[in-house]
């Protein structure tokens, strides 16, 4: 199974400004029908991966990034396995309101990187 | 986690967030909460995200959101001081606060959730208080300075009309 890359997120100051600018360039669709009306999207290709944008508050989040996501089977579990190894963890687990778990952590040279677990 | 704070103490949203939760027909969804605030659905996920990296708020299960900020009365009262300069700000009052030390001013500002039905009762309350400081103060022979009071008392949600569509 392996822990792979699923999913990419951009964390964008104007969210919506970041969704309509690769609608339109690359075609890829954007849907916000969920609870936490999280922008998901889909590349429209079976290769790659899928992401999603969410939002950062302009002026005190720092910023614009993109994340990476890597799927895992128990979150708290490698939340304890990063700080072992010397990461950080910013936001800790959490089950999102669609049954996805997911933690954010920071890895030594500072990057945040995202661990979930799909809700199958 | 500094700039959190801050972002966090001159923003009711995150304790009105927080105060939501307790409500028995609170929905973990954003798209709710912004409807109820009248604020973006992007303006409360920027506010969950802190609420979670300050430990404040745990999503524990799917449908279940957790409150672990504790008495968020004392939280604010707490980080009050820290706020003061843009409180100040907003209600006009920073020419005459900048240069105050504490001794000789108080803020207190409490995010808490009602039942509506005491509003009336928390407002006679208001009142007989109002009436009590102004006797006390009254008593003094020689006043020697002018201080503004203020007490405000009012709905930061759209819950009311929400439940009336």
């Amino acid at each position: 199974m392996g822990q792979p890359v699923m999913q990419f997120q951009m964390l964008a100051k104007n969210p919506e400004a970041q969704a309509a600018f690769y609608t339109t360039v690359f075609s890829w669709e954007i849907d916000a029908n969920n609870a936490l009306g999280y922008r998901m999207i889909k590349t429209g290709s079976d290769r790659g991966i899928n992401g999603g944008i969410w939002p950062i508050q302009p002026g005190t989040e720092g910023h614009s990034m993109v994340q990476l996501f890597i799927e895992v089977d128990n979150v708290a579990n490698y939340v304890e396995k990063v700080k072992e190894a010397g990461g950080n963890v910013v936001m800790p687990p959490q089950k999102l309101p669609d049954g996805d778990e997911m933690a954010i952590i920071i890895d030594p040279e500072g990057l945040p990187v995202g661990l979930f677990k799909p809700a199958r | 986690m500094a700039r959190d704070t801050a972002s966090m103490i001159s923003d009711l949203h995150h304790f009105a967030i927080l105060e939501l939760i307790r409500l028995k027909d609170f929905r973990p969804d954003s798209r709710w909460i912004a409807r109820v605030l009248g604020i973006s659905t992007d303006e409360v996920n920027v506010v969950l995200s802190r609420l979670i990296r300050l430990d404040l708020l745990e999503m524990t299960e799917p449908g279940r959101w957790t409150d672990k900020s504790g008495d968020a009365v004392s939280s604010v009262e707490d980080l009050a001081n820290l706020a003061v300069q843009r409180l100040a700000e907003q209600v006009k009052l920073a020419s005459s606060t900048s240069h105050t030390s504490n001794d000789y001013r108080y803020h207190s500002s409490t995010t808490v959730a009602v039942d509506t039905a005491k509003i009336d009762a928390v407002m006679g309350l208001f009142r007989k208080f109002e009436h009590d400081l102004s006797e006390y103060l009254s008593t003094v022979d020689e006043p020697d300075d002018i201080y503004q009071i203020e007490l405000s008392l009012f709905p930061i949600t759209n819950l009311k009309n929400t439940r009336e569509q």
